[in-house]
């Protein structure tokens, strides 16, 4: 009993996890403006992501020790700092639109401009870290988003063409006049918002954090596989909603606000409060595991004493590491970047550094003096390697779409 | 006492920073988000009121 309810929080929290600002961004814009033309990318993200965490799930179990010291170790000091600077950076820039996404409610129910509330909810998120344990971090802010299914409730009672969603699922068809270059660029932050790094850096470090042994083999495929996969089921229900509203219209939603407006529309209260509370916990959880992916990640790294289960005064480093990524978050945010355009851009930054993410996670995962029994066998490699090929070919094309789609902007 | 000074300028040149920042950012409704609720609106009121 204890294992089966610890499984269906890990699934709770890995739905919640799923969904932040980068999707609730992302994919509304995506059915705004290609209606159900992208909607792949939510079975390639979903697919990716699963695999992945399957993988650094798998590591953390049968080496005991935590991705980053494991790959510092395999790879050398010098070139596993390649992977390391890719996930702070891009974990920077993610905090700073979590961060954003929970000030912008704000925004919407004070009328007061996000900036005012970002400091506000920086230092939520820094308290929470400071005094909470890893079980609160991990499960409170992805249990209380998971209003965000309003979006689901949204979609059904829209009751857009289902045939026509699964067949442009699997066959996309573009929409007359759409920019080909805008598309690609779209369908590579879709990626890159679905398979941001820091999740698999944190889910890796939960393990540890849990103390998972080898009897949580399954439970880690089970938590991976269910949680990414219904987290996606939310992402298509997202695109649904923005392609049977906005997109009849020729309607973009350039503002965080008017994603909310479909869900007002059509579930009038019940979808604003769902969409508010869904967005801010939501988002405030992806911050939380963005901070401390990010002291995990450095800590990880270069041997210093990590860990939620410890108080800060005892992993004063770990500590340091959380509120100084805050910090940096908010100079970013001060600087009055658009939060819309930076989610855009951070999530296309995050899909050009995962191959510098995963492929260390192979290489570690095929390798047995780490894994023992439990290194990769032939179907995690050939569909590891794949998900690689397909993320370098993201990593190749990024640069050249941001540039050819005008900077992202189509 | 130096590393009390330099946290308290630091703190002083965010604080301000902050206040600029959010001086200059005004909200209101975006055009987008108008157009949309009054487009949405108005095609979701009849099946609603079915």
């Amino acid at each position: 009993m204890g294992k089966l309810s610890s499984l269906t929080l890990g699934i709770i929290t890995a739905v919640g996890g799923f969904i932040d600002m980068g999707e609730l961004v992302t994919c509304s814009q995506a059915g705004a403006q290609y209606r159900y033309a992208l909607l792949w990318t939510i079975i390639v993200g979903a697919l990716g992501i699963i695999v992945y965490s399957d993988t650094a799930g798998r590591v953390a179990i049968a080496s005991g020790r935590s991705l980053f010291d494991v790959i510092r170790e395999r790879l050398g000091f010098r070139l596993a700092l390649i992977p390391l600077a890719g996930a702070l950076l891009v974990n920077v820039l993610t905090l700073v639109i979590e961060l954003a996404g929970m000030a912008l409610v704000l925004q919407i129910l004070t009328h007061l401009s996000y900036l005012w509330w970002f400091p506000v909810v920086a230092l939520l998120v820094a308290i929470v870290l400071w005094f909470a344990s890893f079980k609160v971090v991990e499960n409170s802010a992805s249990l209380l988003g998971l209003t965000i299914l309003v979006f689901v409730v949204c979609a059904l009672k829209q009751a857009p063409p289902w045939g026509e969603v699964a067949r442009q699922a699997i066959l996309p068809r573009i929409p007359t006049g759409s920019g080909l270059a805008a598309y690609g660029f779209a369908a590579v932050s879709l990626i890159g918002a679905f398979m941001t790094p820091f999740e698999t850096y944190f889910y890796s470090s939960g393990a540890i954090e849990e103390k998972w042994d080898g009897s949580d083999i399954v439970i880690n495929r089970v938590t991976a596989t269910l949680g990414m996969g219904f987290g996606a089921l939310i992402a298509v229900a997202m695109m649904v909603v923005a392609a049977q509203t906005f997109f009849p219209h020729g309607l973009q939603p350039q503002s965080f606000g008017a994603i909310r407006v479909p869900l007002v529309a059509t579930l009038g209260g019940l979808g604003f409060a769902g969409f508010m509370l869904g967005a801010f916990f939501c988002t405030a959880g992806a911050a939380l595991e963005v901070a401390l992916s990010t002291a995990y990640g450095a800590c990880q790294f270069f041997g210093w004493d990590w860990g939620q289960s410890h108080k800060p005064k005892d992993a004063p480093v770990f500590a340091l590491w959380y509120l100084v990524a805050i910090l940096i978050a908010m100079v970013i945010a001060f600087t009055g970047i658009d939060p819309i355009k930076l989610t855009i851009y951070t999530t296309a930054l995050a899909a050009f550094s995962l191959p510098f993410t995963f492929a260390p996670l192979l290489i570690v995962a095929n390798d047995e003096r780490y894994m023992g029994e439990q290194r990769n066998g032939l179907l995690a490699n050939i569909a590891g390697v794949f998900f690689l090929i397909v993320l370098t070919v993201v990593t190749l094309i990024t640069i050249p779409l941001f540039f050819m789609s005008g900077f992202g902007g189509g | 006492m130096g590393r009390l000074l330099f946290l308290l300028s630091l703190s002083l040149l965010l604080a301000a920073l902050w206040i600029v920042s959010a001086l200059r950012n005004q909200p209101t409704v975006a055009p987008d988000e108008h157009a949309v609720r009054v487009q949405i609106t108005a095609v979701a009121a009849p099946t609603r009121a079915r």
